[in-house]
């Protein structure tokens, strides 16, 4: 046998097989079975990309809220929600009797809120600022004035400085109701004199 | 066939999958005897070569968007089932492939005696085929294949219908200088 044939005899024994029987059915059924499994995968995909999409939407949407809560919330905080007194009168108007009842006079806080409603927006950072220094000064204000009167219960001598605040005090309390009431401006005109005496009488005595 | 395809269920996305399945069952009809010859040529193994044929079909399905724009669907199948059985065949062993395949071989033809000779005569030939360079190999296993010709192959190997016979006349060469120096066996 020359090299030529049996070369051509492993090629023909190489490419010429007979294919075994049944196996398109098997590749077949391959390609069925592979083709179930990829639809169960897509299939399981959509269900997590839609559950995915449901909880970025549960996520935005409680973000927002958590973001818009303070804004609705901080006007309201240490004020209690007082009723309108236009839409109070006008109920009342309206039930019958109630006509001749007294309509007790708004407060000065009622009459503000009527005024000045309170806005729906969130406190912008320098309304907040100034509420804040609005704050502190209150308070520092009532502190200062209970320092300057607790001396005068202890009889311990004032300096200066704390008399001046005491009068400055006391005009600024007192300044109305004196204007409005000359006997009492009499009286106060009356004491200052003499607690002026008395402090410069003390101021010389001690110099 | 395509009815036993198109019996199972799609799922959700069954429109695209319904509408190219009969095509798929259509590939396998007319083609799985070729791959299976062009498989069956590397990996020297029936069951590999099945295998082989499976996973080219299944990479049909996997890029069965493609199927429309492919002019020449022979060279492109024979193309992926080669691939294919290359990369089976690197991990196969290669003793146990040849003798099986030569005992295959042998099989078929004379009784007692003979076997031996041809078994041995065969195994000498498989593994001068082996030590061809890769693409004078190719050539020449492809074009042994009788539904493939020469134009078909050098589609399937990107190459020039010159180059391929060129190859083939090497390769051809090569393996008689081989087995000539090896000296022939009746």
């Amino acid at each position: 046998m020359t090299e030529d044939e049996r070369v051509e005899r492993v090629l023909k024994a190489l490419t010429q097989v007979e294919v075994p029987e049944g196996m398109e059915e098997r590749v077949l059924r391959r390609l069925q079975g592979h083709r179930v499994k990829v639809a169960t995968g897509r299939r399981w995909l959509v269900l997590a990309c839609a559950a995915g999409a449901c909880a970025v939407v549960a996520l935005a949407v409680g973000m927002r809220h958590r973001v818009a809560s303070p804004a609705v919330v901080a006007p309201m905080v240490g004020k209690v929600a007082l009723p309108n007194p236009i839409e109070h009168h006008a109920a009342q108007a309206s039930v019958p009797g109630a006509s001749h009842t007294r309509i007790a006079k708004p407060s000065r806080a009622v009459a503000m809120e009527a005024s000045f409603p309170a806005s729906a927006a969130p406190l912008t950072e320098q309304e907040k600022l100034l509420v804040r220094l609005v704050r502190a000064r209150e308070s520092e204000q009532s502190r200062a004035v209970a320092a300057l009167r607790e001396p005068k219960e202890t009889d311990v001598p004032l300096t200066h400085e704390e008399v001046l605040l005491v009068a400055v005090s006391r005009v600024r309390q007192d300044a109305v109701l004196e204007a409005l009431d000359p006997v009492r401006r009499a009286e106060t005109n009356e004491r200052e004199k003499r607690e002026f005496n008395a402090y410069v009488q003390q101021k010389d005595g001690g110099s | 066939m395509a009815a036993v395809i198109g019996e199972f269920s799609l799922g959700w996305f069954g429109g695209e999958e319904a509408r190219d399945e009969p095509d798929v069952a259509g590939l396998v009809h007319d083609f799985h005897g070729l791959l299976y010859r062009v498989a069956y040529s590397v990996v020297r193994n029936p069951a590999e070569a099945e295998d082989v044929v499976q996973e080219t079909f299944l990479r049909v399905v996997e890029h069965r968007g493609k199927l429309a724009g492919i002019r020449e669907m022979k060279s492109w199948l024979v193309r992926i089932c080669w691939n294919l059985a290359l990369d089976r065949k690197r991990r196969i062993r290669p003793e146990q492939m040849e003798d099986g395949f030569a005992a295959e071989i042998v099989s078929r033809e004379l009784g007692a005696e003979a076997r031996l000779v041809v078994s041995r005569d065969v195994a000498m030939v498989l593994k001068a085929l082996d030590r061809l360079p890769v693409a004078e190999r190719a050539c020449l296993l492809l074009s042994a294949v009788d539904e493939l010709s020469t134009a078909e192959v050098a589609v399937v190997l990107g190459r020039s219908e010159s180059s391929v016979r060129s190859l083939i006349f090497r390769a051809r060469t090569h393996l008689k200088e081989r087995l000539g120096m090896k000296g022939g066996v009746a």
